[in-house]
């Protein structure tokens, strides 16, 4: 990287450019669906429509990338891996009375910039299936990787709480309008299974998020201020910290999800479209761990001590009754779904031991979950989109026809399995010594459901690859093209190189989980006398 | 792994089901659906319904206010 150049840009808005850099693509699709030729009724003429959705693909693919080349620049130019506290903040007077626009990264948020720019273009790619209203497809992922970098971005309770509610809306649009069909009775009501899981999924967060709202207005008058760094720096009482913990808890364990609050995720995750099922997995659920680091651990220290032993429960009930649940699936999306509810279980567990290892392993795992679980939720979607079924009934003896989509499938459902060599082990592991060292018997059940996840796993791949090639329409299948190997490719690699090596991740949460377990560690020293 | 395979259809149908979903969000729907259908019967459409109704209405709170506040003179 050229000093020069570097220097000079110093100080720029860099994260807000980089946020608000999607939106300007999606504002682009818009502007150009609007200015489109109309035929005598007022609707576009169709051979209009195909040139602007072809551009709308273009358009959403050039400034996804641009996005990912965007943030691959600033972390390398800017971001400054020994340092622990927030970096590259920028403030701008807002609504006053305490609240300000403030964006910032550390070493917990940096890597989930980077993943959501990585992501994004390649769901983008995986949409090529999607031909129903394409500009408003596109402009909704636009929108949602803006609302999903600011929601990582943010320095500031008030700008946190407007992204994190607001990448609500278009993953609703995501699943209700180009979800898959099929109908759903309930209390005598018909509907679209698709709009019955979006209206779940937005129920569901909503709620969790209101309540955090609540106790979002209480810190407000508190402390006077909604700035997330003087924030964690504010010692809220021990009494209020309980509360306060709990509000933040239900917003944070349903995107998590945790059980039992994870019953949207199954249905959102069948109903979505491959690309918003991939997005759901690999970020949406991260902002649940990145929650619960940013704010329950360095602002309510007591509550996440005395509530630790609620979370182990949790995350071990997840791990154990949601591998066994993954075990009696008949839908491959659903099989995976479950299985991220385990695997998030970890997470949790991991985050609440106060730990090095347990926090690092917990960062860890999701960063390697948005690669593993996302090829996975592409895997199926190239198989959904030749065949227009996720049933593993329908499938067996592909690996005779598709060898390329054989390999990359074992890989990945090796990852899930948590095999050493693939990045899916390092934070399992991790975790696992982090809850090693708070009680050996969390880590036992642990590892008993981490057992449970191989079956589940093993039972996918073998009805879905192997046995004889009878199904009439599986005959003439085709294999993966260069397109969909380019995707799993990327992830591939990936998931590889941290498996292998995944010290440059770890080296990059180091300094801030350092930070954020000293702060921790002397909160709970305060009020409990010696450090726990 | 058989009997895993059935302690897992179990959690899936009767836990994840039955009993998070049943009484969770599905529970909430078909009783505020069921709740909507019998009150909407409320809505006759005749007017001396509604004239019985805001008389009980007025007289209840009629008593209420004379129990409540009434016999300070």
């Amino acid at each position: 990287m050229n000093e020069l150049v570097t220097e000079s840009l110093a100080g720029q808005p860099w994260l807000s450019l980089l946020t608000f850099m999607p939106l300007v693509g999606a504002l682009g699709i818009a502007l150009r669906q609007m200015m489109a030729r109309r035929g005598g009724d007022g609707a576009i003429v169709a051979a209009e429509q195909k040139e602007i959705d072809g551009v709308a693909r273009r358009v959403a693919l050039l400034f996804t990338l641009g996005a990912f080349a965007l943030s691959l620049f600033i972390y390398i130019a800017y971001y400054d891996r020994t340092i622990g506290g927030y970096q590259l903040v920028e403030q701008a007077a807002w609504i006053g009375g305490g609240v300000s626009y403030k964006m910032g990264v550390d070493g917990i948020s940096i890597l989930f910039v980077l993943l959501t720019t990585f992501v994004m273009p390649i769901c983008i790619l995986a949409s090529r299936s999607i031909e129903k209203r394409v500009p408003e497809y596109m402009i909704a992922f636009l929108m949602l990787e803006t609302l999903i970098l600011g929601f990582f971005c943010a320095l500031d309770l008030i700008v946190f709480y407007l992204f994190f509610e607001g990448s609500l809306i278009p993953m609703f649009l995501i699943i209700g309008v180009w979800g898959s069909p099929g109908v759903k009775e309930l209390g005598g009501i018909k509907m679209e299974s698709r709009v019955y899981a979006a209206m779940k999924f937005f129920l569901y967060t909503f709620l969790g998020s209101v309540l955090m709202l609540i106790a979002l207005i209480w810190m407000w008058r508190f402390a006077g201020t909604t700035d997330i760094p003087t924030l964690q720096q504010t010692a809220f009482p021990p009494g209020a910290q309980k509360w306060l913990w709990l509000a933040f808890f239900a917003s944070f364990a349903v995107k998590m999800p945790m059980w039992p609050v994870h019953t949207w995720l199954p249905d959102a995750h069948v109903q979505a479209p491959t690309a918003g099922s991939v997005v759901l997995a690999a970020i949406l659920l991260k902002m649940g761990g990145y929650g619960f680091l940013r704010f329950s651990l360095p602002m309510f220290p007591i509550a996440s001590a005395d509530f630790a032993p609620l979370i182990y429960a949790l995350s071990i009930v997840a791990i154990i009754y949601t591998s066994l649940v993954a075990l009696a699936q008949e839908d491959m999306k659903k099989l995976i779904a479950y299985s991220s509810v385990a695997h998030m279980g970890f997470v949790t567990m991991g985050i609440f031991t106060g730990t090095t290892q347990g926090i690092e392993g917990g960062l860890f795992q999701m960063l390697s979950h948005g690669f593993i679980s996302s090829a996975l939720f592409l895997c199926v979607g190239f198989l959904y989109d030749r065949t227009h079924t996720r049933a593993i009934a329908a499938y067996g003896g592909l690996v005779h026809r598709m060898p390329f989509y054989a390999f990359f499938f074992l890989f990945f459902t090796m990852g899930n399995v948590g095999l050493p060599g693939i990045s899916g082990f390092v934070g399992e592991f991790l975790t696992m010594a982090g809850a090693f060292k708070i009680n050996s018997w969390i880590a036992f059940f642990a590892a008993f459901g981490l057992i449970l996840s191989a079956p589940y796993g093993l039972r996918l791949y073998r009805d879905v690859m192997y046995g004889p090639l009878t199904k009439e329409k599986l005959m003439a299948i085709a294999d993966i093209d260069t397109r969909e190997m380019a995707m799993l490719g990327v992830l591939f690699v990936c998931a590889l190189i941290f498996g292998v090596y995944p010290q440059p991740a770890l080296d990059v949460f180091a300094p801030s989980v350092d930070l954020l377990i000293s702060h921790y560690d002397a909160a709970l020293a305060g009020a409990f006398g010696a450090p726990q | 792994m058989k009997p895993a395979l059935k302690l897992g259809r179990f959690l899936w149908l009767d836990g994840d089901g039955k009993t998070i979903d049943g009484v969770g969000p599905d529970g909430i729907v078909t009783t505020v659906a069921a709740g909507a259908r019998r009150i909407v019967k409320m809505q006759s459409g005749y007017l001396y319904h509604y004239a019985v109704g805001m008389l009980v209405g007025i007289a209840a709170l009629v008593t209420f206010i004379v129990v409540r506040f009434g016999g300070a003179q």
